[in-house]
């Protein structure tokens, strides 16, 4: 009689066992069907808009923009990895004596470009057209020093090909050793604000 | 990933529940549970050590142009001078037109004809001359590193206003001359009317600086 207890508890929790290895059989089955859509296909994005920088002085505001930025974006398993560049001749604020001196004070001889970059870890495109904000770790390169900046993204998906991303946000001219340049004997203000917004295509 | 984690956490927490029954002398070993979270895979970094446009270091090295640094160097040096110089001028234009409003009321102003801001005028006009000569020297001289883009701006304004007031300082030159063949030949009555034709170019040549200087501003 002792005996017997025992052995249904056994069998009952055998049972069990089964009944939850056939359950966990068939969500491994529904997880990896699952994983395999929800797996992020490596893909490469290029991106072109206008991109501008707002300089202040205290008798000006300045706004000079670029439409020939270069954007390549990364998104694969790791998550999303971003570079975009422009000629800094390329930037035109309206007065052509101004953005020559703009070129004197960035140094463009030696640095023509400047460059960002940016890493989101573990970033995946929405399933579904959306607005998804997107922390970027990022670096911006002018006139040859690199600055770490952390630059929220704002990325709207209109379809699994297309995307709008924006921008906005401060650096500093002597973070990158910029002699700020002034004007009657005033010096602009050191924050400037980097906006813009990119059209991003999914390459095929 | 997660639902299967899940689920079979749920078995195997079940189990011995579902065993409820089973003697103490039968303890189950005791379970650890990991959860994983799968938004940010191991092995992720955030190295920006990568370049999505495939520039090599000889491509970067070729963009830049040492050259053209120096001639930016010099001209920079030579522009932030000329903008102290110009600054310079425009204070001593002004001084001199108050020593010559003070000089023709003296004169001819019923003043007394004292002479008292005679040298004073004309040492400020010398150095004002002068400094205006060096500023445009900078100017005139300083490599230009980039081509500019074609069309009105700051610069075209300040260049028109600026050859308005070197225009202004040649004819207070050539009006010197006048007036001192009027003076020597004793004529009062164009002596009178070339001082007011003088003090109207000078009030002007001012304005044009005081524009050139001001244009900056927009």
């Amino acid at each position: 009689m002792d005996g017997i207890p025992w052995r249904k508890s056994a069998l009952v929790a055998l049972v069990a066992l089964v009944a939850c290895s056939a359950f966990a059989s068939a969500g491994a089955e529904e997880a990896g069907q699952a994983q395999e859509a929800a797996k992020v296909q490596p893909a490469r994005w290029a991106g072109k808009g206008r991109i501008e920088y707002v300089l202040v002085h205290k008798l000006h505001r300045v706004v000079g923009a670029t439409e020939e930025p270069e954007v390549a974006l990364v998104i694969d398993e790791s998550g999303l990895k971003v570079m975009a560049r422009a000629k800094v001749a390329s930037f035109k604020s309206g007065n052509g004596n101004r953005d020559a001196h703009a070129l004197e004070a960035i140094d463009a001889a030696n640095h023509p470009l400047v460059v960002v970059k940016g890493v989101a870890p573990g970033f995946k495109p929405p399933a579904t057209p959306g607005v998804v904000k997107v922390p970027l770790k990022a670096q911006v390169e002018l006139k040859g020093v690199t600055v770490p900046r952390d630059i929220e993204v704002t990325l709207d998906y209109r379809s699994p090909d297309r995307a709008e991303a924006t921008f906005s946000f401060p650096e500093s001219l002597e973070a990158h050793q910029v002699e700020r340049p002034s004007l009657m004997m005033i010096k602009v203000e050191d924050a400037l604000e980097i906006r813009g917004k990119l059209a991003l295509e999914r390459e095929p | 990933m997660q639902p299967l984690a899940l689920r079979a956490a749920a078995c195997l927490a079940l189990a011995p529940a579902i065993a409820g029954a089973a003697p103490a002398e039968r303890d189950l070993a005791p379970l650890q549970l990991r959860l994983v979270w799968a938004g940010e895979p191991a092995g992720t970094g955030d190295s920006m050590d990568f370049d999505l446009f495939g520039d090599t270091a000889a491509q970067k090295e070729a963009a830049s142009d040492p050259a053209l640094a120096d001639r930016i160097e010099t001209r920079r040096t030579m522009l932030q001078s000329h903008q102290i110089l110009g600054l310079s001028t425009l204070a001593l234009m002004t001084t001199s037109a108050v020593l010559g409003q003070l000089n023709y009321d003296d004169v001819y102003g019923g003043g007394g004809g004292t002479g008292d801001y005679l040298m004073a005028h004309r040492v400020s006009t010398y150095a004002s001359a002068g400094a205006f000569i060096a500023t445009a020297t900078l100017s005139v001289f300083a490599p230009v590193p980039f081509e500019k883009d074609p069309g009105f701006d700051t610069a075209t304004a300040h260049k028109i206003a600026v050859i308005g007031a070197s225009a202004g300082m040649l004819a207070q030159v050539g009006l010197g001359f006048a007036t001192a063949r009027s003076a020597d030949a004793g004529n009062a009555r164009n002596l009178k009317r070339y001082a007011r034709i003088h003090q109207a170019v000078g009030y002007s040549t001012v304005g044009l600086m005081a524009i050139a200087t001001g244009v900056w501003i927009f």
